[in-house]
């Protein structure tokens, strides 16, 4: 019989001792993990970001309807005669954003920017932004350009990206 | 039917066909033009000479085939490479005339070289005639693989040994990293091992974590770490709040910025390893751990379980049992460990070019072996480089042999 630990104190111990060491142990694994599924601007925070939004059920959820507004749940897209809607959460209606779809510089024609009707209104809380494509084409992008009021509080939106320095820290500009 | 003693044919068979094997060998190594061609021609002297002696102590008609493939292989190597093979077909038909007349002790010897020789081969080509090689390159005056030079004898070791500073420098830092993390790692992982050595709950998952460090790439592994030791992102610096510390660029020593404070100024070797230095073997103690748990494992399930029943009815506590009967009877493993640990932590190498590229600030974290790789490939002084890896292989030679000379008088091999 191996050496018993009969008494709870030195059993809970045991356990935290071990559960500590693992601890220390994974979380480099885990942080490998993590910030491999991490955009740039997540991986480039100050504050560290535990669960990439990649990761989060929701976001799938979202991009998922926003997938099947547009064409399929899957695959995505922007068919003809859909309309898909996004929304920016303001709190307050200020003035209303700009929204385009940005044409290839030189191009006569763009079917994309040419076909879509654009549609902004306010609901409790937020903007909606309604694409309907009214051509007989269907795409598998749509590049979309929104602008908004610097009068709204800022974080609001994503904060633009960071400038990804190359070189900024030796030891990652050796191995990129 | 044996023959007379004065005919015995002994263990020259097998001496043929290990004259005939390096022949094979050396043709190889004159087509890659590692060799000059008249070392073919001498080996092709011993092996005929061998031959012949053999074949004229017993001399029987039916060798002749056989000393014609011999022939005809020797003769056809000079011109194609292939061909030498035909010298151990030849090697073959002899055996075939010889065997009736061998001993069952001397035919075994024969076919027991038989199979050892593609090992014995590839041990050659891959391990000693490089090494060997290296000790020739250290000779020469800065070999490139590309000019021309010459022989210097003694001249890289004399600068190595007395007049490069980073040579003893790297050798400190070494130092240094296996004084710190060979002992440390051993005694956390007997630790870890003892406890998960228990009765406990979710055992394999508890096993798995500690293990998971070991199975990722080194690579990758140390590219994480830069990460968690990134100044501006990185997450040690968020854990202990200390936006913006640096610590793979902070060459100060531990022990001198630790004395400070008390107006002791401690410099050189006494100044400890940096704090850059420190992060890279809390690093490398994260990475092997898992190993040496797994070893300390197999070493405890080695543990006769009736010593702790005995112990216990005498009453033995919890730490006794560990103090004075795992502790002792571990010492097989944690001198393997020792042995292994001490030879590898010589050998870093990879997390330190990753986390610090250039050596660390000052050469803080420059290591014997990233000193070897950056003579070699990033000067192209592949001699110089080569005199550092003699000078390294007897370090670690010597060490080790201390080490089993003084360790292993304490070693308990039977439990």
């Amino acid at each position: 019989m191996r050496p018993d630990l009969r008494s709870t104190a030195a059993r809970l111990l045991l356990y935290l001792v071990l559960s500590g060491g693992a601890l220390a142990m994974a979380f480099p694994f885990y942080w490998m993990l993590a910030t491999s599924l991490k955009s740039p601007q997540e991986a480039q925070q100050s504050q560290p970001v535990w669960i990439p939004e990649r990761l989060k059920a929701a976001n799938w959820k979202a991009a998922a309807q926003l997938g099947a507004q547009g064409g399929s749940a899957l695959w995505g897209g922007y068919q003809a005669g859909r309309t898909v809607t996004l929304r920016i959460y303001t709190g307050e209606a200020g003035p209303p954003p700009q929204v385009r779809i940005p044409t290839a510089a030189g191009a006569f024609f763009d079917p994309r920017a040419e076909g879509s009707q654009i549609q902004t209104r306010f609901r409790e809380g937020y903007w909606e932004i309604a694409v309907t494509n009214n051509s007989d084409q269907s795409f598998r992008l749509l590049p979309l350009v929104v602008l908004i009021s610097k009068s709204y509080p800022t974080g609001l939106t994503r904060p633009p990206p960071a400038p990804v320095t190359e070189g900024s820290n030796p030891g990652s500009a050796y191995l990129r | 039917m044996r023959l007379g003693a004065a005919g015995s044919l002994s263990y020259r068979p097998a001496l043929v066909l290990g004259a005939a094997v390096l022949l094979a060998l050396i043709r190889l190594a004159v087509e890659l033009e590692l060799l000059p061609g008249w070392a073919y021609g001498l080996g092709a002297l011993l092996l005929l000479g061998a031959a012949l002696e053999a074949t004229l102590r017993a001399f029987r008609l039916w060798l002749l085939p056989g000393l014609g493939l011999l022939l005809a292989g020797v003769g056809l190597g000079y011109s194609s490479f292939p061909a030498v093979l035909l010298v151990l077909a030849g090697v073959g038909a002899l055996y075939l005339v010889w065997s009736p007349q061998m001993s069952e002790r001397e035919q075994a010897a024969f076919w027991g070289w038989l199979l050892v020789w593609p090992s014995v081969g590839l041990l050659l080509v891959w391990q000693v005639i490089p090494s060997l090689y290296a000790l020739w390159i250290s000779f020469l005056d800065r070999f490139n693989f590309i000019g021309e030079s010459r022989f210097v004898g003694l001249t890289n070791y004399e600068i190595l040994l007395t007049r490069d500073l980073l040579f003893w420098k790297a050798i400190a830092n070494t130092f240094w990293f296996v004084i710190v993390t060979v002992p440390l790692g051993i005694v956390l992982a007997t630790l870890v091992a003892i406890l998960l050595n228990e009765k406990v709950r979710l055992q394999g998952f508890f096993r798995t974590l500690y293990f998971l460090p070991y199975i990722t790439a080194l690579t990758a592994a140390a590219a994480v770490w830069d990460w968690i030791y990134n100044p501006e992102f990185g997450f040690l610096n968020w854990l202990l709040g200390t936006p913006g510390l640096d610590w793979l660029s902070t060459p100060q020593g531990i022990f001198a910025l630790a004395l400070a404070p008390l107006g002791i100024e401690l410099r050189g070797f006494w100044a400890g390893p940096s704090v850059a230095f420190l992060a890279i073997m809390a690093m490398s103690l994260w990475h092997l751990l898992g190993y040496q748990i797994v070893v300390v494992l197999a070493g405890l399930q080695n543990i006769p379980k009736e010593y702790y029943e005995a112990a216990q009815l005498d009453g033995a506590s919890w730490w006794q049992q560990q103090r004075y009967i795992t502790w002792p009877l571990l010492s097989p493993t944690t001198f393997f460990l020792a042995t292994l640990g001490l030879i590898g932590a010589f050998q870093v190498f990879t997390q330190v070019l990753i986390l610090t590229p250039t050596g660390g600030v000052l050469q803080d974290t420059l290591t014997i072996t990233l000193y070897l790789y950056n003579k070699g490939f990033r000067d192209s002084d592949f001699s110089y480089a080569s005199a550092i890896a003699m000078v390294v292989f007897v370090v670690i030679l010597v060490l080790t042999v201390i080490q089993q000379r003084v360790l292993e008088r304490k070693v308990a091999y039977e439990a």
